[in-house]
């Protein structure tokens, strides 16, 4: 069994060959959850039942010479808010107990197209509201670094169950950096897509606007591949993208001669961990190494990018969350007496309390005498945002800064809502001018004793995916911090 | 810039269909004061004259063909719901006794 491959492209590559089975690697990746799950709660629930099944399909294809797809045999961990066909799916709430879904999302279904083994839920934060994943019904995820600290969020189950090794790969929601964040937290690599890149449909929604599914993997390579199957339009989701994704040369040699890589200057901020700073010029150093002109920019707007998110982020939260009301689906509050009684319990002892807090704030900025002074204005100041990132993509073709102000912090640490939401300061402004990103890990903080990894971001224009992935690609090509892992026993039985 | 009154909190919940306890009203409100402190950044933002900008896709009245297909059967639905009556899902009474 050691001898099985780790990677999405090589457990692909194996079991299409025929080298080693979907089964094995499967059988694999439930003995490691069995093993240390408990001490890390990345899962909501796996089915082994329906994985080894799927497992099955695919190992029989092989046998009968045909090919299974390009994701053949791959366990792929799914974030609880993105609908999976006879799964539950709770989005982290009480809102949907007992909730099981009738369809597929579009993203997985290419997933099952493509021969992907879907094994579990993974955990996040309550309606993908939240950097810590500690905003999770059903309980908190632990680092697989360090147990005592988040894993980052909101799809922080996602990021920590590739981080420890469960799954090569999980898919994450990413908002306001819910897949950046998490993977420069797990010391992993995440790709946050141009908004429309990868379709909605089945996606639970959040902020429509800024929402997009995207995947965690050990390697930009592997979210190549990934994102080479989910990306694409969909007709039943009106805001996907009609151009197609740029191909990924994973074969071509790590050359970024071409390349003009912007420093945004207000992400080397003073106030960051000093491991982020040094992250960022390692990144830079690597990337020069390699050819690429590196030049100093101005990123003036990102300062604005916080306050802009917590009026549009709520405003849609508290529109498209509306729909949980108890009557439909979901749970619905017992001993009730009226419509309106139905209404008010069932919400109020569904939903946590960010995302109440969310729903308020945001039904206020919409409410009459404050949509222009908050809503209309958070508009005016996205396109300023819009605009600048349009500006700065003129002059070069990616920017290079950090995905957090600083490593890791400790579970229940962070209790005041606006510090937590400051963690996101240099993720939201891509989803608010709808540009991609990704996070790389580029070292580690010693912080009080304890090795925690630090992501930098590469940040590529609106549908320019395939150079923001080729860019990442190339740089993990020639260094090594991707392949760190959390210190050996940690997450062992 | 006014910010909501800790009674504003508890009126605007209600529109939004949720009770609050006034210790939760209270503590909400706290929290929400130093959000829009912050939000209040916006307030010195050059927007004048700058169109909103509701998604950066730039789509408008995007529509799919007009084409039948497949959507999830009746009792698909009704079995997602907490309670059905024949072929509805069932909830309190709306109307009173003889209402119209």
């Amino acid at each position: 069994m050691s001898t099985l491959p780790e990677s999405v492209l090589e457990i692909a590559a194996e079991i299409r060959a025929g080298q080693c089975t979907a089964a094995q690697v499967l059988e694999r990746s439930l003995d490691r959850i069995d093993a240390a799950d408990a001490s890390i709660g990345a899962f909501e629930d796996t089915r082994a039942d329906t994985a080894r099944s799927m497992a099955a399909t695919v190992d029989e294809q092989v046998a009968a010479g045909h090919d299974p797809g390009p994701l053949a045999g791959v366990p792929i961990a799914i974030k609880d808010c993105i609908a999976v066909k006879g799964e539950p799916m709770t989005c982290g709430s009480r809102i949907l107990d007992g909730y099981v879904s009738p369809f597929d999302a579009a993203a997985i279904e290419r997933l099952r197209q493509a021969g992907a083994v879907l094994l579990g839920r993974t955990r996040c934060d309550e309606f993908a509201m939240g950097s810590s994943t500690e905003h999770c019904a059903s309980g908190t995820v632990s680092n697989p670094w360090s147990h005592d600290h988040v894993p980052g969020g909101s799809s922080g189950g996602s990021a920590a169950a590739v981080a420890a090794g469960f799954v090569p790969a999980a898919l994450g929601t990413d908002t306001g950096g819910s897949i950046r964040q998490p993977a420069a937290l797990c010391g992993i690599t995440g790709f946050k897509p141009s908004q429309g890149r990868v379709p909605r449909w089945g996606q639970v929604s959040f902020a429509p606007s800024m929402d997009q599914i995207g995947p965690f993997a050990r390697t930009s390579a592997d979210c190549a591949a990934i994102m080479q199957v989910i990306a694409g339009e969909d007709a039943r989701d009106t805001t996907s993208a009609a151009a197609t994704m740029g191909s990924v040369d994973l074969d071509a040699p790590a050359d970024l001669s071409h390349l003009r890589i912007g420093v945004p200057q207000e992400h080397l901020d003073e106030g960051n961990h000093p491991a982020v700073n040094d992250g960022i010029e390692r990144a830079c150093d690597a990337a020069r190494s390699l050819g690429a002109t590196i030049v100093p920019v101005r990123l003036e707007t990102t300062d604005l990018g916080i306050a802009c998110y917590y009026v549009l982020g709520p405003a849609e939260a508290s529109s498209n969350l509306a729909r949980f009301d108890g009557v439909r689906y979901g749970r619905r509050a017992d001993d009730v007496a009226s419509l309106d009684e139905l209404y008010e319990r069932s919400r109020t002892e569904g939903l946590g309390a960010e995302a109440r807090r969310r729903i308020v704030l945001g039904t206020w900025v919409l409410s009459a005498g404050y949509y222009d002074a908050y809503y209309n204005r958070a508009l005016k100041v996205r396109r300023l945002i819009h605009d600048e990132y349009a500006a700065r993509f003129s002059e070069v073709d990616l920017l290079l800064g950090a995905t957090t102000p600083a490593p890791a912090f400790k579970l229940g640490s962070m209790s005041d809502p606006m510090s937590m939401y400051l963690c996101d300061r240099y993720t939201v402004t891509a989803n608010i001018a709808g540009i991609c990103g990704c996070s790389i890990p580029f070292g580690t903080a010693d912080v009080d004793g304890t090795s925690l990894p630090v992501g930098v971001q590469l940040l590529g224009p609106l549908l320019g995916d395939h150079v923001v992935l080729q860019c990442a690609h190339a740089l993990q090509q020639t260094t090594d911090h991707h392949l760190q892992r959390p210190p050996a026993g940690l997450n062992q039985n | 810039m006014a910010h909501l009154s800790p009674e504003e909190v508890h009126r605007v919940a209600r529109l939004a269909r949720l009770t609050l306890t006034s210790d939760e009203a209270q503590a909400l409100h706290g929290d929400l004061e130093a959000i829009l402190q912050h939000v209040d950044a916006l307030a010195k933002a050059p927007v004048e004259g700058v169109e909103p900008m509701n998604s950066p896709l730039g789509h408008t009245n995007r529509v799919r063909a007009d084409e039948p297909s497949g959507g999830l059967d009746q009792a698909t639905v009704l079995g997602l719901a907490p309670a059905t009556e024949e072929a509805f899902v069932a909830v309190e009474r709306v109307l009173e006794e003889g209402g119209q």
